[in-house]
């Protein structure tokens, strides 16, 4: 079943090599299951902006002015969030409306989302960008709130399906959870899987950027205030 | 990267288009003091242009040459952020990623993979882009990327309709060149 409209967060032009090849244009649609404590973009569920709802053809109505730039360099749209397979329905809809432009389709996803919705976009997407939050599952849990399961699933059915070249896993470093090497372990885990595409970067404070609502503050505090604690403890 | 290398690439791909496709076109030199989005009136003004006469080679049923033009343009202005020298425990605190040039001056942090970026400053006004007289070479581009105006399977087709016989597309993708806003819809 279609759905009727995808609640964006925001769209965002002319991004160049950072979400996929070329010159890209993100869009941010609303709500994501996980609760990832330095979420670099709560506003796509702490309700603190209603989003505005966007019709199949009202979304590529808003993105066509790109069409020479995505053509000429292969670049395209990149679906992000929140958790755009929350929407796969829609995504379906408008990627098989609007597979004849011959833009790339990218999604960035945490995977944390059924199967079905899944299902519904991989024969239209170009690169696979995942979120992996983290190998482990305790620190997975502990870090995103959601379930390891859903995930770990997602990827290995994923990769079965479309193969590791259509995939790069993003792995962070996530401040005062990992310790040492843990998110270079955690590379290692994945390509001992088979995965060949890694983006090992680091987390920062997403309140150094922009202005975020007390709501991410409590939410990042889940992850911050043992650490903080423990700090103090080792100084005193 | 910065508006203003996002939008010298951006010229540069739009100078490439024109190039290729016989297209008259001169690239304008920005005035604007201080950084941008990377475009702005004038500069959507001449993507339209660019859009409308390639419409019209279509339609005269000449070549025209888009796909994979500019590949590589845009990665080689592109700003990298260099992950493996970052301490981020020490990053945590201390204003993010790259807030500030060398002049001192605060800058807005490079946009991460999938992050939202806080707005910055919107320029706004009405421009059209008027080439000095109207380009009615009929040589073909030479670039390997070129299809035909019909476009052929194995190609693909940079036409966004497809590509068919009357100019209008197969299937039900709105006409994109010639739905252009004009430029003092903007
Ligand atoms: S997956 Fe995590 S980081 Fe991404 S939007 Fe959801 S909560 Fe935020």
């Amino acid at each position: 079943m279609d759905e009727a409209g995808l609640p964006i967060l925001a769209i965002q032009r002319l991004r160049m090599t950072t979400d996929g090849t070329g010159v890209t244009t993100l869009i941010c649609s609303m709500g994501c299951p996980l609760r990832c404590r330095l979420c670099i973009n709560p506003a796509s569920w702490d309700k603190t902006v209603p989003g505005e709802i966007l019709s199949v053809d009202e979304l590529y109505e808003r993105v066509k002015i790109d069409n020479l730039y995505f053509l000429t360099t292969n670049g395209g749209l990149t679906f992000g969030g929140g958790e755009p397979l929350l929407h796969s329905a829609f995504l379906k809809s408008f990627m098989e409306k609007y597979r004849e432009t011959n833009w790339l389709f990218n999604l960035e996803s945490s995977l944390n989302v059924s199967r079905k919705n899944l299902d519904d976009v991989i024969p239209y997407i170009h690169d696979f960008i995942i979120d992996t939050k983290d190998f482990n599952e305790e620190r997975y849990k502990a870090y995103t709130g959601g379930e390891y399961g859903i995930f770990f699933e997602n990827l290995m059915y994923l990769k079965e399906k479309v193969g590791p070249d259509r995939i790069l896993l993003r792995i962070p470093v996530i401040p005062f959870l990992h310790k040492g090497n843990e998110a270079e372990e955690n590379r290692a885990e994945f390509e001992k899987l088979g995965f060949t595409r890694f983006d090992v970067f680091p987390y920062v404070n997403p309140e150094n950027r922009k202005p975020i609502s007390e709501k991410a503050k409590e939410n990042r505090e889940i992850l911050l205030k043992p650490a903080k604690e423990e700090l103090a403890k080792e100084e005193s | 990267m910065k508006g203003k290398d996002k939008c010298k690439a951006l010229k540069e791909i739009r100078a490439k288009i024109a190039e290729e496709n016989d297209i008259e076109y001169v690239v304008s030199e920005c005035k604007h003091k201080g950084d941008c989005k990377g475009t702005c009136p004038k500069c959507e003004a001449e993507l339209i242009y660019l859009e409308k006469e390639l419409e019209k080679r279509r339609s005269l049923g000449k070549r025209v040459c888009v796909t994979g033009l500019a590949v590589g343009m845009a990665a080689t202005v592109a700003g990298c952020t260099p992950a493996s020298v970052i301490d981020p425990i020490v990053e945590f605190f201390g204003g993010g990623i790259g807030t500030e040039d060398l002049a001192g001056a605060a800058q807005p942090p490079e946009p991460v993979m999938g992050e939202v970026e806080p707005p910055i400053e919107t320029l706004d006004g009405e421009v059209e882009y008027v080439p000095d007289s109207e380009n009615s070479s009929e040589e073909d581009c030479s670039g390997e990327d070129c299809s035909e105006e019909n476009g052929s399977e194995e190609n693909g087709s940079e036409d966004p309709n497809g590509g068919s016989e009357d100019g209008k597309g197969d299937n039900d993708i709105p006409d994109l060149a010639g739905e252009a806003l004009p430029p003092e819809e903007f």
